[in-house]
């Protein structure tokens, strides 16, 4: 019996196709014993009976028409699925006319309320105060603009401005002092001094003597205190106090000083 | 001893090999559209033999493996690959099976499997129930031996057929038939030894002619 139950238990495994190759012990029990052998001779019979059975016939394009169908069924779900929400919503009355556009006009309208009364607390925050000397306290601290320094960068188009102004009117003054007629003859000093050569003109104790007795052009003395007026200005940072000018009043100081300029040329 | 037909449409997902279905999925989880379009492709054959088999040719075959990839669509996020594609989705098509044919037994008054076992456990009197279908025998004195085969299948429970069915057209080891039908593989041993008994008796005058 041992026999039997072990020739059964290798029969299933043939028939799932586990059982690759039979035993010695396998053939041997069949010539031996009857009912198992009518009994596999059963089940083989009923293995080709049921490999008779052929493969179904899979239906032309059956693949394609499965995903015409699916997105067909897809489409139809989701809007199923959006009508059982809007009658869950409505109660199962239809939805009235524009309503869809009522909602969004009345959510942008909530949105532009809620908005102004962010802003309204916004404004209700107190100013927060700021301690007393707190700038002079934060420059202090830091170590690069301690010692004040020229900024020579930040003054920009109104030092240029202050610049030019000042050259043109020494500019005009010399050119005013070429063109005035002189009756002194210039000296040429000669290159190389050659002891106890004669040199013609006035000796240099003369000319020393000359330069203290003449009298200085007052004209040159005034150009000369109003280019000091300008660097005392420019010492004090020019900068602040031609910056408190406006646009009309800039332009009106240049305007001036182009025409003292001229009427001093000429 | 087993006679093997060469497959439908089958994809390369052998037992010990990679598994084209959960390779599949995962890239669609991940956004790729066209691993569904692969998927339908690769599975839609199988699930239409899958139910030609065990429903025999209804008419809404199709319709039913539309169903099945329903289910796969809804399922996309939930998905977790805890076994092979090929187990997860014939159990979709078994549960879908046996509901449509549970619907149409109710329309038709009709129940192949009155008086069964949960676990398949028919008499050869429940398989017989349908009294107006025509018998295995009859068809086997009309000669037609495929359609007596057929007969002798659909006339099986429902979880015998789908086991023989899963285990000799699928070639689905025990363990995954124990996946596909939510039982243990020695149910399913028991099953199928149980179906085949059911079959030699039912085609009992054809066997007794093969073997001779």
């Amino acid at each position: 019996m041992d026999a039997c139950r072990d020739f059964r238990t290798r029969l299933e495994a043939a028939l799932i196709g586990e059982l690759r190759s039979a035993p010695v012990a396998w053939h041997r029990h069949l010539t031996t014993c009857g009912a198992c052998r009518e009994l596999f001779a059963a089940e083989e019979a009923l293995d080709e009976l049921l490999a008779c059975l052929p493969d179904p016939q899979l239906p032309v394009a059956l693949t394609q028409r499965v995903l015409q169908k699916l997105v067909q069924a897809r489409g139809a779900a989701q809007a199923q699925q959006l009508d059982e929400a809007l009658d869950a919503v409505l109660g199962g009355e239809s939805a009235p006319p524009s309503l869809a556009a009522r909602i969004l006009a009345g959510l942008q309208t909530q949105a532009a309320q809620n908005q102004a009364r962010l802003d309204a607390v916004l404004e209700r925050l107190p100013a927060p105060q700021v301690p007393a000397g707190l700038a002079a306290r934060t420059l202090a601290a830091l170590p690069i603009l301690a010692a004040p320094q020229r900024r020579v960068a930040a003054r920009t188009p109104l030092l240029r401005f202050s610049l030019v102004a000042a050259a043109s009117v020494l500019a005009a003054f010399l050119g005013y002092r070429l063109i005035q007629p002189t009756n002194e003859t210039p000296v040429r000093q000669p290159i190389v001094q050659i002891p106890g050569a004669a040199v013609p003109g006035p000796t240099p104790t003369n000319q020393v003597a000359d330069l203290v007795t003449e009298v200085p052009d007052p004209e040159l003395l005034a150009a000369l205190d109003l280019l000091e007026e300008w660097d005392l200005l420019m010492a004090q940072d020019l900068d602040l106090v031609l910056g408190s000018l406006d646009e009309t009043e800039t332009e009106l100081l240049l305007l001036d000083t182009l025409v003292e300029s001229e009427e001093e040329e000429g | 001893m087993k006679q093997t037909q060469p497959p439908i449409n089958q994809p390369d997902d052998q037992p010990d090999g990679p598994d084209l279905g959960v390779a599949l999925m995962l890239r669609w989880q991940a956004g790729d559209e066209n691993a569904f379009v692969e998927l339908v492709e690769a599975y839609s054959g199988r699930v239409y033999s899958l139910l030609t088999r065990f429903l025999g040719p209804v008419s809404h075959r199709e319709d039913l493996v539309q169903d099945v990839f329903m289910r796969v669509l809804r399922a996309r996020d939930r998905y977790q690959p805890t076994a092979r594609f090929s187990t997860w989705i014939y159990r979709i098509t078994f549960n879908l099976a046996t509901n449509d044919r549970e619907r149409s037994a109710r329309r038709a008054h009709l129940s192949l499997d009155q008086g069964a076992d949960q676990d398949g456990g028919a008499t050869l009197g429940d398989l017989c129930v349908d009294e107006q279908a025509e018998l295995p025998e009859e068809i086997l004195d009309r000669g037609d031996v495929v359609e007596a085969v057929r007969a002798a299948i659909d006339r099986l429970p429902e979880t015998q057929r789908m086991a023989l069915i899963l285990a000799r057209y699928d070639e689905l080891p025990y363990s995954e038939i124990a996946v596909v039908l939510d039982s243990s593989e020695k149910a399913i041993k028991s099953l199928i030894h149980r179906a085949r008994e059911n079959l030699r008796v039912l085609l009992d005058p054809y066997l007794q002619e093969e073997v001779a």
